[in-house]
């Protein structure tokens, strides 16, 4: 394809980034995923406007019914209907999962990459302090939080990001540890660059591999964490809803109604495979190796 | 009959990219007790056709396609298994490049030493350990009963070899095939190495295949020589033969890579030109972090790897920097480029003392001092395309005006003989020695006064070898450039650098114009280090 080189080629002097996007583009698994992606958040932010019913609205005389035409997914036992709650579960869920896993990923790989970057006692100090807030037992962590600050889901976001956190920093350090010693970090101090421009211009999009993996897996640990935190009452409480606790409800009622965790179920596949495809498809996107164009 | 005979071998690897034909049909024999050489540049097939042998190509991708290996009487192609491994490690013997990685770290020496007895002849344990302690007192290990319970990272490089040759003898195997045995050991270990295995091969009769890229190693000690490119043999002769009456226009090409003469008077460097130093080191000593602080070691432990440097070197010369692994020659390349910072001593560049410089006076100086390192596959962002890479220099220390960015990127691509149309490639697309030009422009790329490079051909085939450093001679001339050469490669010190400072255990040993170095050594280091060579002429190895 190198046959002919455009003038805009040159002048544009494309990046990395925009090489990715033009070969993210082809992969149309990872497409699939972003589109699916995309429409789960568009529903989640239009939910206010689009939903059937409310979402606290009970209708006790009906009870738990199957799917119908009324409602499309079924209601739960407090006659409640169950696509009304999977779209305000989503709000939750996609938030937390989202926001948490941001929070994490800006501290892990801000604090692994000054560590493993620099090195020697900076290293040392730094992850011990990682080593100790491992130790520290998280429900306890929490709890304190919301103790203090009161219960608020902004806190619960900052909650799991800041514990979701400690493996990234891991991940990341190890990862620029290996690469801090190739010979074209050395050539990049050689040339003049800003430690600042050679952590994020040469060793971050190295690293991106591991770190597009660790997010993809992140992302649903989230949101299961969140699900356990509200079953325990620190989370999202009823008539409130998210996809963890309307899993958690629907495996307690799956004999009798099983469409109550069927659907949510199928739901968080969907997102989590999205994710998946995504991720991988990011993964080979960044790495000029990975496909030939 | 021959001991292995082998009959249009054709062995190809089905890849992403299409079918890579890695031997084509090659054809040839090996008698008992001779020494065969096949020797090429990488890619040839080499190692494939030896590895084809015992089956050990990794399949799929890889496929045996046809052909007949006839060792001792069996078709080796037509085993399976089950069968060949009755050869592997017992008639037939393999040592490998790197002897760092092809021992077990978790295994004491002699546990891996009796494994293939062990396994192949049902030797009680005891027995085996007396025939490995035998083993090793004939590779020349001393204290082989207290050796057997150390672990491979307690000897060095060169112990490391001997102890797979060791391995490899234990079974008495009557092949040995030994796949660039001495390429990640230093010259005067080499030397040490060649001796051992050609005393064992006269005692034992052995038949042993040299798998090699040097031909300097090839007159040393081979009877018949396969050259191999592209695989196939496009010639093969005994060793006079090859060398002094060669057919083949690729094994004339090769013979005249080699450097092995004195640097070409056209680009040496004439007093007349620049009189006055650039760089001038004083009594400079430096370490590295040999094992890094943590919080129980609190101090790290540095390695004292430069001591009491002082060298001056002029405008317009490049200047040797030589010794064996270990011998602080990157440590000292790395103290100038102050990406390693001195313990003691005085650094001036152009009247600037740069040991006293901050941060922002440093990057001033960046401009100034390139490099251009070893490893080419490492020394370049893989995440970078050629464009990124030579844009950055270019734009931290604007060099051009953003509008010329386009024109001076094609122009250093096209000065260091790169077409500018693969502008938009990565790394990974170009062959190390691309990319090693790729390095060099990016050094380039500043418009340095100085550069230095740390064994900047070593990991390069000896025809790319040659083609680069012509690329240099020309660089200096052309930019008035002055170089600090670091390599372990005499040869190539000889035909590059107008004087040489020899290393060893962090000190200067002997310094001087690189001719007379050659001729008249002074010091008793420097005359092991230069006998060690292998000189590329059988003849010198066969006199009586």
């Amino acid at each position: 394809m190198s046959s002919s080189l455009s003038r805009s080629d040159v002048e544009q002097g494309r990046s990395l980034w925009q090489d990715a996007i033009a070969r993210l583009w082809k992969n149309r698994l990872a497409m699939i995923g972003l589109y699916v992606l995309f429409f789960m958040v568009l529903i989640a932010l239009l939910t206010p406007w689009i939903a059937p019913y409310s979402y606290e609205a009970q209708k006790l005389d009906i009870g738990a019914v199957a799917p119908n035409a009324q409602h499309w997914l079924g209601t739960d036992t407090f006659g409640r209907d169950l696509l009304t709650r999977i779209m305000y579960g989503g709000r939750v869920s996609l938030a937390v999962g989202f926001i948490a896993t941001a929070v994490a990923l800006l501290i892990g790989v801000l604090w692994g990459a000054i560590a493993g970057y620099i090195g020697g006692r900076t290293d040392a100090v730094m992850m011990r302090i990682v080593d100790i807030l491992y130790a520290l037992p998280f429900m306890i962590f929490i709890i304190l939080l919301m103790v203090v600050f009161g219960r608020s889901i902004l806190l619960l976001f900052l909650a799991i990001g800041c514990v979701e956190w400690l493996t990234m920093a891991r991940i990341v350090r190890g990862q620029v540890l290996a690469i801090r010693h190739q010979e074209f970090v050395d050539a990049a101090i050689v040339i003049g660059l800003s430690h600042w421009q050679i952590i994020y211009r040469h060793i971050i999009p190295n690293i991106l591999g591991p770190i597009i993996v660790y997010i993809t897996l992140t992302i649903p640990s989230v949101m299961l964490l969140e699900a356990f935190l509200s079953f325990l009452g620190l989370g999202i409480q009823p008539p409130q809803s998210s996809w963890g606790l309307l899993i958690s409800y629907g495996v307690e009622t799956m004999e009798e109604y099983p469409w109550l965790l069927i659907f949510p179920g199928l739901v968080l596949s969907i997102t989590l495979f999205s994710l998946n495809f995504l991720g991988d498809g990011l993964r080979d996107a960044l790495d000029p190796k990975a496909s030939k164009d | 009959m021959a001991l292995l005979s082998v009959d249009k071998l054709t062995t190809s690897f089905y890849t992403r990219d299409g079918i890579v034909r890695a031997v084509q049909g090659i054809s040839f024999t090996v008698e008992c007790g001779e020494t065969v050489a096949i020797v090429g540049e990488s890619g040839s097939g080499k190692s494939v056709a030896c590895y084809s042998l015992l089956q050990l190509v990794p399949q799929p991708p890889g496929k045996i396609e046809s052909g007949t290996v006839f060792f001792d009487g069996t078709d080796l192609l037509q085993c399976t298994e089950q069968e060949i491994m009755k050869f592997r490690g017992n008639h037939i013997a393999m040592i490998f490049q790197d002897p760092m990685t092809s021992l077990n770290p978790y295994m004491n020496i002699g546990e891996q030493l009796i494994e293939p007895l062990t396994y192949h002849r049902k030797i009680s344990k005891a027995d085996a350990l007396i025939r490995a302690e035998a083993a090793l007192k004939e590779v020349g290990i001393g204290e082989a009963k207290k050796r057997l319970k150390q672990y491979p990272h307690e000897f060095s490089g060169g112990m490391r070899q001997r102890v797979m040759i060791a391995m490899a003898l234990m079974s008495e195997p009557e092949l040995l095939i030994a796949d660039e045995p001495t390429t990640a050991l230093d010259v005067t270990i080499q030397a040490q190495i060649f001796e051992l295995i050609k005393d064992i091969q006269v005692r034992r009769n052995l038949a042993v295949i040299f798998i090699t890229h040097d031909l300097g190693v090839v007159a040393q000690i081979a009877d018949r020589v396969l050259v191999m490119k592209n695989g196939k043999i496009v010639e093969q002769g005994t060793t006079r033969d090859i060398f002094n009456n060669s057919q083949h226009e690729y094994t004339r090409m090769l013979l005249d890579a080699i450097p092995v003469s004195a640097k070409p008077e056209q680009y040496r460097y004439s007093a007349s030109s620049a009189k006055n130093v650039i760089l001038q080191l004083e009594e400079v000593n430096a370490s590295y972090i040999e094992r890094p602080a943590s919080l129980l070691h609190w101090q790290e432990e540095r390695f004292k790897a430069v001591r009491n440097v002082s060298f001056n070197l002029r405008k317009g010369e490049i200047l040797g920097l030589v010794g064996e692994s270990g011998c602080g020659k990157s440590t000292l390349a790395k103290t100038v480029l102050r990406l390693v910072t001195e313990d003691s001593g005085r650094i001036q560049f152009e009247g600037t003392e740069l040991t006293s410089l901050n941060a922002a006076e440093i990057k001033n100086v960046r401009k100034d001092l390139q490099i251009i390192f070893q490893d080419p596959y490492a020394s370049l962002n893989p995440r970078m395309s050629v464009y990124d890479a030579l844009l950055e220099p270019l734009k931290l220390h604007n060099i051009v005006p953003p509008k010329e960015y386009e024109r001076t990127i094609s122009q250093l691509m096209d000065e260091v003989g790169l077409s500018p149309r693969d502008i938009r490639k990565y790394p990974h697309e170009f062959s190390g020695g691309q990319r090693q030009r790729i390095a060099i422009a990016r050094a380039l790329a500043v418009r340095p006064k100085l550069i230095i490079a740390d064994e900047p051909v070593s990991a390069l085939d000896v025809t790319i070898q040659a083609q680069v450093l012509e690329l240099m001679f020309h660089i200096v001339e052309k930019y008035h450039l002055s170089m600090i050469f670091v390599s372990h490669d005499l040869s190539v010190i000889r035909y590059v650098c107008d004087r040489t400072a020899v290393m060893f255990q962090g000190e200067i040993v002997e310094f001087g114009d690189t001719e007379k170095i050659f001729n008249q050594p002074q010091q008793e280091y420097t005359r092991k280090l230069l006998s060690a060579i292998p000189v590329p002429d059988p003849g010198y190895y066969r006199q009586p």
